[in-house]
């Protein structure tokens, strides 16, 4: 207890004494944490352009003319058991029903209805689809796997879904890319830094090596030192990123902010990365 | 307390620093270690703290055989040591007491036990009036005394001094010695490194001489 209230206690008369670089410290730590958080909403934002753009992507089913009702439940059952693609909707029409939505959809067509002898539709199966990657990616082998031979056509929009599936996938490949090489910088440039700052405590690093402190004795209050550093700049990348969204939602409808769960993996990088960059900058000063 | 059996230490693989070094020292030994700078004084005393490890031979400390202990197993060693420099080796810019503090924090002891116990060193160095005043306001001499006080804080069994008296004039070289001799009366250990022949032949503790890292009784 006594150990560690001296650790804290000699955390705090590290970063007082390292304020000054450890203004820069922080600084440069705000603006890459910053700009990372800023690459995953913008990421997010584009995932949820490409959702709305394909809010009504759907799968039309024409099955053959004398489908029965038998065979259309057994149909519609196996979409709906399907592990492939995320199904929102199912829209079965028989026969009749699409007649009717085909009379009603023209004035031409509701005056010369009446000169067909009977009704030439086939009944369909509309399956309306969950946008997301898993569901794009699968599109193709969902449609051979439902595909029988009581369906006459299956009617999708192909070139559409791999154009979204590519701008979603690229989104992602750009933005956690960006994301890695910001991290990489952090760590590199928190090594730096903080190795500048623990020059001024080298003295004081050889005098407990000397009278008998053991590394983990010596390296706690660097270690806490580092976490006040990393959470500091953290809340306030946060802080500045929410003032940006705030202002963004005035401009723009439908932004989306950062979802809890990516602020906590954000947060556990940060804090891991800070800790990384603190055991190999004071490294250096250990001989052995 | 200290045994070395065919002792050898050599640096970048073909300079040797020590050779085959056998010698006992006792529990309550006043031992000196005279030799010219560069002869290996220094590198005896780094492996005795455990700075250095030897490349070949036996080492045994407190009992023990010393074998590639790992950073922590060797640093609770060093408790059990203290060693005084040449050049201080001081915070500067903290107190006395601040300087004793760290090393008193260092080993675990409680803040009421180590206030009583950096009053008391320091009162044996005779640095009570002097307890708040940064190093850099003390004397070379001063330096040295909280220098031997930081090494006794922590009731160490061994007191390695490396040239202590080095920076010193011969007067307060003496003073220290002497400051030596009460802590061995105590029945603690004291090996001193010192290149300064007519100071040591004042006393009639045992001499260890150490010559191209060979070592003569």
């Amino acid at each position: 207890m006594n150990k560690l209230f001296y650790l804290i206690k000699s955390a705090f008369v590290n970063i007082y004494h390292h304020r000054r670089i450890a203004f820069s410290l922080v600084l440069s730590l705000i603006i890459l944490i910053s700009i990372n958080l800023f690459l995953l909403m913008a990421n997010n934002n584009i995932q949820n352009i490409l959702k709305a753009f394909n809010k009504d992507l759907r799968v039309e089913l024409i099955l053959k003319k004398d489908t029965g009702s038998n065979a259309i439940s057994k149909n519609i059952k196996s979409i709906k058991d399907n592990n492939l693609i995320s199904v929102e909707e199912i829209v079965v029409n028989d026969a009749a029903e699409n007649l009717k939505n085909f009379v009603n959809s023209s004035k031409v067509i509701e005056k010369i209805y009446p000169l067909l002898d009977k009704n030439p539709l086939p009944p369909t199966i509309s399956v309306k689809i969950k946008f997301n990657k898993r569901s794009i990616q699968n599109i193709d082998k969902f449609i051979s796997r439902v595909n029988n031979d009581t369906i006459s056509t299956i009617i999708y929009p192909e070139e559409w879904f791999s154009r979204s599936l590519r701008i979603s996938v690229w989104s992602e490949y750009a933005a956690y890319g960006l994301i890695a090489l910001f991290f990489i910088l952090t760590y590199i440039l928190w090594i730096h830094i903080f190795k500048v700052s623990l020059f001024s405590v080298k003295k004081e690093i050889e005098i407990m090596e000397i009278v008998g402190g053991t590394k983990t004795y010596i390296k706690t209050p660097f270690f806490l030192e580092s976490i006040v550093y990393a959470v500091l700049s953290f809340v306030i990348s946060i802080g500045i990123l929410r003032y940006l969204y705030v202002g963004i939602t005035k401009l723009f409808d439908n932004i989306i902010f950062l979802y809890p769960k990516q602020v906590l993996y954000a947060f556990v990088l940060t804090f891991f990365i800070t800790l990384l960059g603190t055991e190999k900058a004071i490294g250096k000063f250990f001989k052995k | 307390m200290i045994k070395m059996n065919h002792l050898y230490k050599t640096y970048l693989k073909t300079w040797p620093a020590l050779k085959n070094v056998n010698l006992e020292i006792d529990r309550g030994e006043f031992v000196f270690l005279t030799g010219p700078s560069g002869a290996g004084k220094t590198t005896f005393l780094e492996i005795i703290y455990l700075e250095e490890l030897p490349t070949r031979g036996d080492l045994y400390l407190f009992g023990d055989k010393i074998k590639k202990y790992s950073y922590n197993k060797r640093a609770k060693l060093r408790q059990k040591m203290g060693v005084v420099f040449q050049n201080f080796k001081l915070l500067f810019y903290k107190t006395a007491y601040e300087n004793l503090e760290l090393a008193a924090n260092v080993v675990g002891f409680s803040p009421q036990k180590a206030h009583k116990r950096i009053l008391e060193v320091l009162n044996q160095m005779r640095l009570s009036h002097k307890i708040n005043t940064p190093i850099y306001q003390l004397s070379g001499g001063e330096q040295q005394r909280v220098a031997i006080a930081r090494a006794l804080v922590t009731h160490p069994d061994l007191i390695l001094a490396d040239e202590p008296t080095g920076n010193l004039d011969p007067a307060i070289s003496k003073s220290i010695i002497k400051v030596l001799e009460q802590i061995n009366a105590r029945g603690t250990t004291i090996i001193m490194a010192t290149h300064d022949y007519d100071l040591v032949n004042n006393y009639s503790y045992r001499k260890l001489h150490i010559s191209k890292g060979k070592i003569y009784e």
